[in-house]
């Protein structure tokens, strides 16, 4: 009786951890995902009214830290935090401050791909089209990620209904 | 006298040969009855209570110290959990200069002492942002601040973004 308990309880052990391991779909929060582009929002919005920039670093470090934790318990889904700190990452790279000439190529290119990705335009130049563009880019980006938060709960759904009429297996 | 005495050392040899005998058959007997019959059925040793507790434990302490031996991580893992003991309470710039007097390397410029030194430094670096991004947070509740309305409000009537951008870019504060 004992052994069998032992084995029970040992199966139970390993089946537990065999399910984390397979990444069974976790539950997104919205509340998590809201608050993280808020925080975004946030920034630019004391920033444009205090007229400092001097917290913005910081601000995006903590941005990143947060989207992270909120991963790491299950609050976001993974789309959701490459597509976040992809935003996070190109606003580092227009804000950053004395940057390396050598690495400008690097970043315009960065720049010019996002564009490209959220708006489907090239980037025209540095001037005041340009940044008008990013400013475009990044807000539709922040839209983007409200629209893709607000219909999570019919995405699963959907999604289950698009396979099964392609003929795949039902879920 | 003497016959009483004789009769009684023969007695007490006798008595002392019969002992001899029945402690050797008792002996054989008892062997030959351990022989001819099994002994008791016993579970696995194991599954004692005296043994099982002490092994449970033990296997806890051997889980214990592997994961203490070996975090998740791999190498990198492993490295990062020692610099992180190491560096937890020295400020930044004791760890630069612990990095920089032995090796001659500056650790914000190009690395100087190849790949290893790099990844070194990289590694440190890695953690002291960290550890400054960790104390970043928590100063706010992380919660929503804003209706959707409020949202579309601030990107893009109030156009924040925008200003923000082009104080930047104008080079001055925004």
């Amino acid at each position: 009786m004992l052994r069998k308990s032992i084995g029970m309880i040992l199966l139970c052990v390993l089946s537990a951890g065999l399910a984390a391991a397979a990444g069974e779909p976790v539950p997104v929060s919205k509340s998590a995902g809201y608050a993280l582009l808020d925080l975004y929002i946030n920034a630019f919005k004391s920033m444009a009214a205090t007229g400092s920039q001097d917290t913005l670093g910081a601000g995006l470090d903590r941005m990143m830290t947060e989207a992270k934790k909120a991963r790491a318990a299950g609050e976001i889904d993974a789309p959701f935090l490459a597509r976040y700190n992809r935003l996070v990452a190109v606003t580092k790279l227009i804000t950053m401050q004395n940057t390396d000439k050598t690495a400008i190529p690097v970043f315009k290119a960065e720049l010019e791909r996002f564009v490209m990705d959220v708006l489907g335009e090239e980037l025209k130049g540095e001037g005041a089209v340009g940044i008008g563009q990013m400013a475009d880019a990044l807000a539709y980006a922040v839209i983007d990620l409200q629209i893709y938060l607000d219909t999570q709960d019919g995405r699963k759904s959907r999604y289950d209904k698009f396979v099964k009429s392609l003929g795949g297996p039902d879920k | 006298m003497n016959e009483i005495k004789d009769i009684e050392a023969i007695v007490d040899r006798e008595s002392v040969e019969a002992l001899r005998r029945f402690r050797a058959g008792d002996f054989t007997a008892r062997l030959n009855a351990c022989l001819a019959s099994p002994p008791p059925r016993r579970p696995f040793v194991l599954f004692h209570k005296p043994v099982l507790i002490p092994a449970l434990g033990l296997a806890a302490l051997a889980a214990a110290a592997f994961l203490v031996l070996f975090p998740p991580g791999g190498r990198n893992g492993r490295l990062e959990a020692g610099f992180r003991v190491m560096t937890e309470a020295m400020s930044r710039s004791e760890i630069l200069k612990a990095i920089e007097a032995p090796t001659g390397f500056e650790t914000r410029s190009e690395p100087a002492g190849g790949r290893n030194i790099h990844g070194l430094a990289e590694l440190l670096l890695r953690i002291l942002s960290q550890r400054e991004a960790a104390s970043v947070e928590g100063q706010a509740p992380l919660r929503p601040l804003f209706s959707p309305k409020e949202r579309f409000k601030i990107l893009y009537k109030d156009r924040a973004i925008l200003r923000v951008l082009t104080g930047i870019a104008n080079n001055k504060e925004v």
